[in-house]
């Protein structure tokens, strides 16, 4: 087989050989570990970690949902703060409304931006007893 | 004190591992043979056996021992029983993540005791503690299948990929990000070039079964890739999701071979779904090759199986949308706004209303955030996106607008994968080249062209792989390969100023180069070309496009030679399923061989339905004319 069609015939085997995507293992881990993949057991986390955790890692999300007041990532964190379903449209609002205290800079960290929203929820009656439940 | 004694010598017991009720052991061994469970379907799903091809027999796919209790259990179903049902009398740890068989085993043995009706006085239950604390974990009540559209930026991820969401019991509707999902990936670590393509032909590479938390695929996949997502909730009952999360326990760290045709993330997702209801008869129906969108057609065709399918629009079709639904005034702002971020504290943005206002500022926060370039690259870590004080001024800008503002709905651009045709065809022609009339029998294994109808595939975007052609001439009675492609890969996007990407086209593959002396000669072609497209509109929507790039050849009697070339042409839909193209390849070789060659391509396609489609194409090449009309079927 001459080269050309052989760098081609080996190009086509490396692409067409995978049907779909193959993961590099050290990008993530199996199911083989001790807890639930990719996360410390949520079981052996409090709430307040589980939340910090979804925080962190989709802080972009969130600051985007914030500023909009509703979106699917809001609506997570309000699921993780235990917000009822019948709450969460004050809360959204809430949280819209004070975008600026909660991110005062585009260095704002999640955690600082959680202890902030902590701090803005006790002291709203809506959200107080809420709070002091977590 | 003597229960205390008793309880003291059952402990010292199975900490020896013995038996405890060799009688018992028995009795339920024979029982099984009695009633042919190791034949039955519900131990076959667990242990993935699979009838062999050639012969009597089953093999199972799990490629690891620790799967197994018996030596022979890859091989043999009723060994494999007898010793599992030995095992868990036992306290001796097995199985990859060694534990007491009952805990290494779940589902097994969940299985084994409804069938057998075990009695807990003479086999003891025992405590699963890690399997009920990584149970509680995911607290999963439903399962969803999900599907993440093709990436053409990476050769893996052509065809798309799934995986399986186990959504949580306590998740309200619109927190599935919080589920964890469950993919079969391969470990495909250090190898590259011809070894990776024959090693994952011949399963060579280890396949695990994985779990992620979703958001963090999400983000991969739709913001990092820009691939729509599908998700597909399965109708699972109660019992059936215990099955397949128990069956999930057991395949922690099992190894099995992993084949990129066929046992791949798609197929073996079919296999935990069989888990889950034995009456599923799924993976089966994929001998050789199986991809991701075969599997999405497949579920979707059994009864029942499919609730309903949500799409999760990546980053790159919420701009587009986005973009599109601006007239040009507002165009104008958002390249403004683009250019510089003051435009928004100017009276002539502030001057629009404010939905209109928070469509623009969501533009640009996408724009700023999407994924690969910029400074709005999304970031890992929690920490806010690095050192944008752009986006954070954008946000703070939205906020400001206030709540209860209209969101504009985003729907991807490609339709449901499995609403498009099968990714197998096969083609009858008939035509005549240069006054000689052939019959032509073609064969592709996958994928699409950009002729054939857009429904299910991302527009402008085509993948064929391993396709070609035989004539026949009744009149000389000769029968030749006419074409064997082997790659074809195209992007015709539009250009879009906010989102400027090339339209581009690799192909390789052996295409006909007639001469005087060699009618049927065929030479080895590869193409490399990137350009423009763009579109317009009114009576039809053509797609125009121009690709300038490089072109080398081998064969058909000369040296290799090399030279710039050009694609240009056009694709028009007048209909909804018609398709019609016109295209120029020019080619001037200039190293090797110089030559001049330019072959000019009319061609029309109309679906007739998901299965069916008539093509009919003219040609002209090295000053010969050839034209061709037939059929082609999707399978």
């Amino acid at each position: 087989m001459k080269t050309l069609p052989k760098l081609a015939f080996v190009s086509v085997l490396a692409i067409s050989a995978a049907a779909c995507t193959v993961i590099d293992p050290s990008s993530s881990s199996h199911s083989s570990s001790s807890s639930g993949g990719d996360s410390k057991s949520a079981s052996l986390m409090t709430r307040e970690q589980r939340i910090a955790r979804f925080t962190e890692n989709n802080f972009d999300h969130l600051k985007r949902d914030i500023s909009i007041g509703q979106g699917e990532y809001l609506s997570s964190l309000a699921s993780l703060m235990q917000i009822e379903p019948a709450r969460r449209p004050a809360f959204f609002a809430f949280a819209q409304s004070n975008f600026t205290r909660l991110f005062p800079g585009p260095q704002t960290r999640a955690a600082d931006m959680l202890a902030v929203l902590d701090r803005e929820m006790r002291a709203d009656p809506r959200f107080a007893q809420r709070v002091a439940l977590n | 004190m003597r229960a205390g004694a008793l309880l003291a010598f059952g402990l010292v017991l199975w900490a020896s591992g013995a038996r405890a009720d060799p009688a018992y052991l028995a009795d339920l061994q024979q029982r099984a043979v009695e009633a042919h469970l190791a034949d039955s379907r519900g131990w076959q799903v667990l242990l993935h056996y699979r009838r062999n091809a050639l012969g009597h027999g089953v093999t199972s796919d799990a490629d690891d021992p620790r799967f197994f209790l018996a030596p022979g259990g890859k091989t043999d179903p009723a060994a494999e029983l007898a010793a599992t049902l030995a095992a868990f009398f036992s306290s001796e740890p097995v199985g990859a993540e060694p534990q007491p068989a009952q805990c290494a085993f779940v589902a097994r043995y969940a299985w084994l005791r409804q069938a057998l009706g075990f009695d807990a006085g003479r086999l003891p239950e025992q405590r699963c503690e890690a399997f009920f604390r990584w149970k509680s974990e995911l607290d999963a009540g439903a399962a969803t299948l999900v599907f993440t559209s093709a990436y053409l930026n990476n050769p893996a991820s052509l065809f798309g990929h799934t995986l399986l969401r186990l959504d949580r019991r306590d998740a309200s509707a619109g927190t599935p990000l919080l589920a964890y999902a469950v993919s079969y990936a391969a470990d495909d670590s250090g190898s590259t070039g011809l070894m990776y393509g024959i090693r994952g032909i011949a399963g060579g590479f280890t396949g695990y079964f994985e779990l992620q938390s979703y958001d963090r695929l999400v983000r991969n996949y739709s913001d990092i890739e820009n691939r729509d997502i599908w998700e597909y909730r399965l109708n699972l009952g109660a019992g059936q999701m215990d099955r397949l999360i128990a069956h999930l326990w057991e395949l922690r760290g099992v190894k099995f071979d992993y084949y990129f045709f066929s046992e791949n993330c798609a197929w073996q997702l079919l296999t935990l779904l069989e888990v889950a209801d034995p009456s599923l008869a799924l993976s089966d129906r994929f001998a050789l090759w199986v991809a991701p969108p075969d599997v999405l057609r497949l579920i979707n065709a059994e009864a029942g199986l499919v609730q309903g399918a949500t799409p999760r629009p990546a980053r790159g079709s919420a701009i587009r949308r986005r973009y599109a639904a601006l007239d040009a005034p507002e165009r104008a702002q958002a390249q403004a706004i683009g250019a510089d971020l003051e435009h928004v504290d100017t009276p002539v943005f502030r001057a629009l209303a404010p939905d209109r206002q928070a469509l623009l500022l969501d533009l640009a926060v996408d724009l700023r955030q999407r994924g690969g370039d910029g400074p709005g690259k999304a970031g890992e870590g929690g920490v806010a996106l690095p050192a944008d004080e752009g986006l954070h001024r954008l946000l703070a800008a939205r906020s400001a607008l206030g709540p209860g503002l209209p969101s504009l709905a985003i729907a991807p651009y490609a339709g449901r994968p499995e609403a498009g045709h099968a990714s197998h065809r096969s083609g009858l022609a008939v035509g005549q080249r240069a006054g000689e009339g052939f019959i032509e029998l073609s064969a592709r294994a996958s994928f699409h062209d950009l002729l054939e109808a857009d429904a299910g595939y991302a527009p402008e975007a085509a993948i064929e792989l391993l396709g070609g052609s035989l004539r026949h001439s009744p009149g000389s009675g000769r029968t030749r390969l006419n074409e064997l492609s082997l790659i074809s890969i195209e992007s015709l996007s539009p250009f879009n100023p906010l989102l400027p990407r090339p339209a581009w086209r690799a192909r390789a593959g052996w295409v006909p180069a007639p001469k005087r002396d060699c009618p049927d000669c065929l030479v080895f072609r590869a193409q490399a070309l990137a350009g423009l497209a763009t579109e317009t509109r009114g009576p039809w929507r053509i797609l125009w496009f121009a690709l300038p790039g490089l072109a080398l050849e081998d064969g058909a009697g000369h040296p290799a030679r090399a030279g710039p070339s050009i694609n240009a042409g056009l694709i028009a839909e007048p209909l909804t399923g018609w398709k019609i193209s016109a295209q120029l390849a020019h080619t001037a070789f200039r190293r090797g061989e110089s030559s001049d060659e330019a072959r000019w391509t009319l061609a029309q396609h109309y679906t007739l339905n998901r299965a069916l489609a008539v093509r009919a194409a003219w040609k002209k090449f090295a000053e010969i004319r050839e034209f061709s009309v037939g059929v082609l079927v999707y399978f």
